[in-house]
């Protein structure tokens, strides 16, 4: 299904530079060329990635024509600037102070080289280009965000990325963020999946590309909310030099299967970035999250967290890799993962893993898995509340580390009440 | 209220915890307006003791009765006993990541009135007794005893004390780990709720606490007993001669 005939299709529509559709062409061949990721890799290992492979079962996405669904989500939630896209189109379209909101068509015609950077593959894994050479093939649903230099908006960008879940189809959403020197964005980037009622699986294969130049300040916040019947593959990657600040955050409500990896490159000395990351799993999800702290020059640091709180049957799979190459002296790197499983049924795995190179840093990793805290519980319940009130409690309060990294009220509110919503009584058994 | 039944009556209390004996046969009473001390030293039984009146699930009882109010508590869930009037100040607050001391009160008065509480009374409420007990309004957006300080810790749970308006409260080591300023205003927080309505039970080391409040009965706890209760001299008896006569003569010379 998926051929250079595909391609063709989607070079006359988005009106590319031939020289974007001969970057596609390449993408698929070397796709073609590459083994699927092995079972032997660790970082691979317990997913099935044959449930990502769009070439046998799924076909491109296509424009039903029907707006009517996305429509509701065109109003802004606050006074964030808001920005909603469906199809390739955009469906809101705020005014913004500086800088420029466009399409990757767009941005191969200003920045060539840019975009040939992405498509290079540079510091990918063979696995992982396996996968992402999908989405350089036959991306359709680009963004490509480029903030000035020397500009500062405290208002933060909301961008809403409708995934039309079209059974047996897969999206391609590719989406570029370039923040320039001594400026300071706060991005929040939410796929929502607009469901087909559909039991057939819609697939998503994404990439994320954060830019920071130097003395950047990038606070970044990603929420995965795609419908119950969505596989996606996302290759999450940031670019941090000399001085610049990223501070991430993913969230992941939605998908049946959700393997991403979210990597960060501090490759200027001073750089630093703190990446939270949020799993609310429920019924039988499946969330694969590979991190890469990748600390390429001295003076570097990287604080991870990732937290799960995982319900019915979900499963939560965490591997996080600390690189520390052999010049990047005086660096500090933290890696923690906490995992609150909710039911006896519920599974979560965590793999730290050290790259150290260098000899004069810092790093550390902790990680917990188990159930809600007996010890909590009691005390709250010593306080007047119901085992269940008190259990509600305790979840709600170790999902709020990672809800408060989202810049945007409006927002945090929102989650907590869809996850307030979702969160099941835990066993009225006693402990 | 002569004929009605004391505000705890706890009857030849036996608890174990995994198959080891803490408490070996306790009896204490305490009537409405009375404030009783426990001393004894590390290991005696004390906390324990605590625990099981808010009915901890790690510790089992294993022979006798705990009355409140008349009523067997055993039948009741912690949450109900609270709601019923018991209050436990605890020597080790559990810290609750991710909740406000604001959401938590707000929670707890609910659950222990079984039902919502009017925003204004709410924030009326807080903020006088915040100020009663030298807390800052900011206090309230913290997370429930997450990073806090020993002293500050301490300072909540008798915050959550005065909110909660218990018909008994014990507290449990509420002096220890605090400096004297503290110490003070924590004991000012206890001899405010003293009264006529309340029942108080002071588990304590150390007989420092005493010297701000003063309780009507001392009961010396020595290897899960009640070794010797009686009035205020008896804590200063303690002081001069410590715990030791107070054990079993077996174990005096061990």
């Amino acid at each position: 299904m998926y051929s250079p005939e595909v391609i063709q299709t989607l070079a006359k529509e988005s009106q590319e530079p031939s020289w974007v559709t001969q970057l596609r062409e390449a993408a698929f061949t070397k796709h073609q060329t590459l083994p699927w990721p092995h079972s032997s890799d660790d970082i691979w290992r317990r997913t099935d990635v044959a449930l990502l492979d769009p070439t046998e079962n799924f076909s491109p996405a296509i424009s039903s024509g029907n707006n009517a669904s996305f429509e509701k989500f065109t109003q802004p939630l606050g006074d964030e600037r808001l920005f909603v896209r469906a199809h390739n189109q955009w469906l809101t379209q705020a005014d913004i102070p500086a800088g420029k909101i466009s399409n990757l068509t767009e941005l191969a015609q200003a920045e060539p080289d840019l975009l040939k950077r992405i498509f290079s593959g540079e510091g990918m894994t063979e696995a992982e280009a396996k996968l992402a050479t999908l989405n350089e093939a036959f991306h359709q649903e680009g963004v490509f965000i480029d903030f000035p230099r020397d500009t500062v908006d405290e208002t933060p960008w909301r961008l809403v990325q409708l995934i039309d879940e079209q059974p047996n189809r897969t999206s391609f959403p590719m989406t570029v963020i370039r923040v320039g020197t001594g400026s300071k964005l706060t991005l929040i980037d939410e796929y929502i999946g607009v469901s087909a009622e559909s039991d057939q699986p819609h697939l998503v294969h994404g990439r994320i590309e954060l830019i920071l130049e130097p003395g950047a300040q990038l606070h970044y916040v990603r929420v995965q909310n795609l419908g119950k019947q969505t596989r996606e593959f996302l290759l999450q990657r940031a670019e941090v030099p000399q001085d610049a600040t990223l501070t991430l955050a993913n969230l992941n409500l939605g998908a049946s299967l959700s393997k991403a990896h979210l990597g960060a490159e501090l490759s200027g000395a001073g750089a630093s970035s703190k990446i939270y990351g949020f799993v609310f799993g429920s019924e039988g999800q499946h969330i694969d999250q590979h991190t890469l702290q990748d600390h390429q020059a001295p003076h570097t640091s990287s604080d991870l967290k990732f937290k799960a709180a995982l319900q019915d049957k979900s499963r939560m799979i965490f591997t996080g890799l600390i690189r520390i190459a052999a010049q990047a002296q005086h660096t500090e790197a933290f890696q923690e993962n906490r995992n609150l499983l909710l039911t006896d049924k519920a599974r979560a795995e965590t793999i730290p893993m050290l790259e150290i190179l260098a000899d004069d840093v810092q790093c550390k990793h902790a990680a917990s898995t188990g159930p809600v805290d007996d010890e909590q519980v009691f005390y709250l319940m010593c306080r007047g509340m119901s085992r269940r009130a008190a259990e509600r409690l305790v979840v709600m309060g170790f999902i709020e580390e990672v809800v408060e990294q989202v810049p945007f009220e409006p927002l945090r509110d929102l989650l907590r009440q869809r996850i307030e919503g979702e969160l099941h009584d835990l066993s009225t058994s006693p402990a | 209220m002569s004929n009605q039944a004391p505000l705890l009556e706890i009857k030849d209390l036996h608890v174990s915890v995994e198959d080891k004996k803490i408490l070996k046969g306790v009896d204490l009473t305490i009537n409405q307006g009375e404030v009783h001390a426990i001393m004894g030293p590390n290991g005696s039984g004390k906390s324990t003791l605590s625990f099981c009146l808010m009915g901890h699930p790690r510790y089992t009882i294993t022979q006798g009765t705990m009355l409140y109010k008349g009523q067997d508590i055993q039948e009741l869930e912690t949450n109900e006993r609270a709601a019923a009037g018991m209050f436990l100040a605890f020597q080790y607050p559990t810290a609750i990541p991710g909740v406000t001391v604001a959401n938590f009160l707000r929670a707890a008065m609910k659950g222990v009135r079984g039902e919502e509480v009017p925003v204004r009374e709410f924030r009326n409420t807080v903020k006088q007794h915040l100020k009663s007990l030298g807390i800052k309004q900011s206090f309230m957006n913290r997370y429930v005893n997450d990073g806090f300080s020993g002293g500050e810790k301490k300072r909540i749970e008798i915050l959550q004390m005065s909110v909660l308006n218990p018909a008994l409260a014990i507290l449990d080591e509420t002096d220890s780990g605090l400096d004297i300023d503290a110490l003070k205003t924590v004991s000012e927080g206890i001899n405010a709720l003293r009264g006529e309505e309340r029942g108080m039970l002071l588990i304590t080391h150390y007989q420092r606490l005493l010297n701000y409040v003063s309780p009507d009965f001392i009961h010396v706890m020595v290897d899960g007993r009640i070794a010797r209760s009686g009035g205020p001299e008896l804590a200063l008896e303690l002081e001069s001669k410590g715990y030791e006569e107070f054990r079993p003569a077996t174990e005096a010379k061990a």
